[in-house]
């Protein structure tokens, strides 16, 4: 009984089916046809790469601002050597009132001096240390590259769904006369261009390829 | 991290989560049709409504107002943001019939209204954005004169003068764009209001001049309509075909910025017109409008209503309630016993000009005495954030409708509690409701135009939005959508209230300067004196007389000199402007914040609604499927851009943990040994286990 009841279903559920699916499957050979060009994640990820927009900086500062100061705010070394050599040789006559000469008397200094210096000195903001001002230059950029990037990836989006649309309606609809087909189809380069200049042309390298 | 991600998915893979819509959507469709007819199908009430999107073209950018042709409920019209539009097959399809934005063929005077526009900008360009322009070009200055000096930071700072102007100024409309979502003017003033605008300029913006506040068709008259917008009073005596520019909203001229509502009687002669600096009445058909006599003063005029009584006319005013008995031309206060402030909406009942309705934030209220006392309808299953619009059907007079922010709730005749007619909205803004002669209801919403179904339908419909809830149950839920996007953005780690404590901390940290000297010397003395027989002769035996030899040497080791300095800012200690900046950016990133989540929630109830109509069964053309299929594949795009791909991620994580009623069915298939059937439905757009298509 289960069993009947079970075939009279799908039989049922094929009956109800069967157009849909082949009308799905319609739109999705439609769709594969364009399976061979970058995926909107891949163009959205490169126009971001591309826009110096990568959220992956931020983190790369905030680290930075973090340890940044741990180590010292100056640090300064100075090494000094001096050598110095002095040799003083004296000669004294001594004389009597006549001026003949009764003695001598020489003294002989030798100096020899090495000095050698080494000089550290380390400076700490430690006020810094407990909160670096850099902390809040990266919030803020980070709120603004975040709208930014929010622009970017709206924008290349938008153009690639648009650009999308552009080559189904040429694809579905072709155009019956020269002028509108060269209408859409440089309204399709035009929104390649878009990406292009969205992406550094790797859109179109893509593409190509 | 997003870049591997892309690169590891397949084609098919992207499409998947739109895709599954055409197939599994359809499939469900027919599938849950089966179950209903051969279940028991009296799952809802028979009086319990089901909305169902039925938003086309610009409809699907919201619908702000609805109106039914009393003599033919196929002519429908729908207004939204900048558009209005028209049905002649009772909403199946639309035409733009009135456009408040970009086209100048409908409309008559577009000029004048480009003149509000520049108006409108350079006001904003003489206060707000020249204050904002000031706080960037401060900021500006201050990082670059630690980078480069104060000297050269202040000529570059001269020379970014006209590109910081212009940030300050979109800084200031994308301020802007997020009060959209709000419908009621009063409401966003307010809100601008507490964002920080000056009264003048809140009142300008929420204005919105392409706004279309209200649509209202005469009774009397069905070929005539008249639309309530931010640039005026717009007319149509030909079913809305063309339209006349009847009340202009100009900045310059006693009529105010925008009309908000219209009562129309006597056949179009006597107009009544609602605006943002109070109220404005024609007795002449519109020619010319000047302003009532009475206690009315020029604050907004929320409401007007007109009465099956030619002469009395309703006004709600932020400042009251009001009636006028002579067509409008003296309008009296109606002493009322709560506070009008927090009233949204006024109705009156079609037959009968002293029923008069108000809702407030969570109550309905009725007089029946033509507003001279209120008493409050049950309030009962009213569990609404906050009440908006009223409706009284025409073909149903003893029932009332009201629009809670999500939700709509009704009231029968003789029923002691409202009900909640919510079934089949996705969390999308009510705005308006409407209803046509047989009792048809239809709902503007933030996602477009919805149609109210009852009975068998409604309840294919319900069985449907079931199957959808399996679907749906394995998309991430809003919330989290949003917290990943914070967190994609980096927008969740800033807490601006650690840092206020850790900066104040910080002023009582020292500078510290240690220094450190190592110093080794070594100096040698050798000295020696002679005295000498025969100066100038060598120091021998013979000649030397007396000899003294002494050597020093010193400084072998090496000395070790230390200093440590510590000091304080004694200023910083009691005052510190990074306190200051920390309080600005707190309020920027909040911003920032709450941009991105309204965004993400608003595009998450879209795709949503747009999921629900495609699943309701209605049947598309090739191009239209195809169409249909790229608008959810974008909206998943965008959901996934500004969440870093979580989206898909999390979809694709708890797919795999569910069991869909597909895998049900083809196990009962192994079973009896049929053909593949729903692998054929199942290979249209879902993935196997390794996200290929099958």
């Amino acid at each position: 009984m289960r069993r009947h009841r079970i075939i009279s279903t799908l039989f049922a559920c094929a009956v109800l089916f069967a157009p849909a699916a082949l009308f799905a499957q319609s739109a999705q050979e439609v769709l594969s046809k364009y399976d061979k060009e970058p995926t909107v994640t891949e163009v959205q990820a490169v126009a971001m790469a591309y826009a110096g927009l990568e959220p992956e900086r931020i983190d790369g500062w905030y680290s930075s601002a973090a340890v940044a100061n741990i180590v010292p705010k100056r640090l300064e070394y100075r090494f000094r050597f001096r050598d110095e050599d002095k040799e003083l040789d004296r000669l004294d006559d001594d004389l009597n009132n006549l001026g003949a000469v009764l003695g001598g008397d020489r003294r002989r200094d030798v100096n020899n001096n090495q000095q050698m210096e080494h000089n550290v000195r380390v400076e700490w903001d430690l006020s810094e240390l407990v909160f670096n001002p850099d902390t809040l230059r990266t919030a803020r950029e980070a709120a603004r590259m975040a709208k930014q990037r929010e622009d970017v990836l709206t924008t290349v989006t938008k153009l690639y769904y648009e650009r999308r649309r552009a080559q189904i309606d040429m694809q579905l609809n072709p155009p019956s006369d020269v002028a509108d087909a060269l209408r859409a189809e440089l309204r399709i380069q035009e929104l390649t261009a878009d990406l292009d200049a969205l992406t550094g042309f790797w859109f179109s390298a893509q593409v190509g390829n | 991290m997003l870049m591997a991600t892309a690169n590891g998915r397949r084609p098919e893979e992207k499409r998947a989560l739109s895709c599954r819509w055409s197939t599994t959507s359809l499939g469900l469709l027919a599938f849950s049709l089966l179950c209903v007819l051969c279940s028991n199908p009296t799952a809802l009430q028979a009086a319990d409504l089901v909305w169902l999107d039925v938003s086309t073209g610009a409809l699907t950018s919201g619908v702000t107002a609805v109106a039914i042709a009393p003599d033919d409920p196929a002519v429908m019209y729908a207004a939204g943001r900048s558009y209005v539009a028209r049905s002649d097959d009772g909403g199946a399809t639309w035409q733009p019939t009135l456009l408040l934005a970009g086209s100048a063929a409908a409309l008559e005077d577009d000029d004048a209204l480009d003149e509000v526009d520049a108006q409108d900008v350079s006001r904003f360009d003489d206060s707000e954005t020249l204050f904002r322009f000031e706080e960037m070009r401060d900021q500006l200055y201050e990082e670059l004169a630690d980078e480069y000096g104060e000297e050269l930071a202040e000529e570059m700072v001269l020379g970014m003068d006209d590109q910081l102007r212009e940030e300050a100024y979109w800084s200031l409309l994308d301020d802007v764009g997020e009060y959209e979502g709000e419908f009621d003017y009063v409401s966003r003033k307010q809100r601008l209001q507490e964002a920080g605008f000056a009264d003048e300029e809140a009142e300008l913006l929420a204005a919105d001049p392409v706004a279309v506040w209200e649509l209202v068709v005469l009774p009397e008259a069905p070929a005539h309509v008249y639309a309530a917008t931010g640039r005026g009073l717009y007319r149509s005596i030909d079913y809305g075909k063309r339209w006349q520019l009847i009340l202009r909203a100009s900045a310059d001229t006693e009529h105010g910025r925008g009309v908000l509502s219209v009562g129309v009687s006597q056949q179009g002669k006597r107009i009544v017109a609602g605006t943002v600096r109070g109220l404005m009445y024609s007795d002449d058909g519109g020619r010319s409008f000047s302003q009532p006599l009475g206690e009315l003063g020029s604050r907004p005029v929320r409401k007007v209503h007109a009465t099956i009584d030619e002469n009395r006319f309703y006004a709600l005013s932020l400042d009251g309630l009001f009636v006028s008995e002579d067509g409008a031309a003296t309008f009296s206060e109606l002493r009322t016993s709560f506070d009008v402030e927090n009233v949204r909406d006024l109705a009156v009942l079609p037959d009968d000009a002293d029923g008069v309705l108000v809702s407030s934030a969570r109550l309905v209220l009725q007089s029946l005495d033509g507003g001279q006392s209120f008493e409050a309808l049950p309030s009962a299953g009213l569990d609404a954030s906050g009440l908006g619009r009223l409706h009284i059907p025409v073909s149903d007079t003893g029932s009332v409708y009201v629009l809670g922010d999500t939700d709509v709730f009704s009231l029968g005749p003789q029923e002691k509690s409202w009900q909640r007619q919510s079934n089949g909205l996705l969390g999308q803004q009510c705005f308006s409701l409407s209803s046509d002669s047989d009792g048809q209801l239809w709902l503007g919403s933030s996602t477009g135009l919805l149609q109210a179904v009852q009975g068998e339908k409604a309840a294919v419909q319900m069985e449907l939005l079931k199957q959808l809830q399996q679907i749906w149950a394995a998309e991430p839920e809003p919330g989290k959508v949003v917290r990943a996007a914070l967190a994609f953005h980096r927008l969740d780690s800033i807490d601006t209230e650690a840092w206020v404590s850790r900066e104040f901390w910080s002023r009582w940290a020292p500078r510290v300067d240690v220094r450190l000297s190592i110093r080794q010397e070594r100096r040698e003395h050798e000295g020696s004196s002679h005295l000498l027989f025969t100066p100038g002769e060598p120091a021998t035996v013979d000649n030397l007389l007396t000899q003294n030899r002494d050597i020093q040497l010193y400084g072998r080791d090496p000395n070790l000199i230390w200093n440590v300095m510590a000091w304080w800012d004694f200023g910083e200690l009691l005052s510190d402007s990074t306190e200051l900046l920390i309080n600005s950016l707190r309020i920027q990133v909040y911003k920032a914040q709450k941009r991105l989540a309204f965004k993400v929630i608003k595009l998450y109830i879209k795709r949503r609604a747009l999921q629900a109509q495609l699943a309701s069964g209605k049947k598309h053309k090739l191009k239209a499927q195809v169409t249909n299929l790229l608008k959810l594949e974008e909206m998943t795009a965008m959901l996934d851009a500004y969440s870093g791909n979580y989206f898909t991620t999390a979809y694709h994580a708890a797919s795999s943990h569910l069991r869909s009623p597909q895998a049900d069915l083809r196990e009962e298939r192994e079973i009896v040994g049929l053909p593949p059937i729903f692998l054929v439905n199942q290979s249209l757009g879902m993935l196997d286990e390794g996200g290929n298509r099958q």
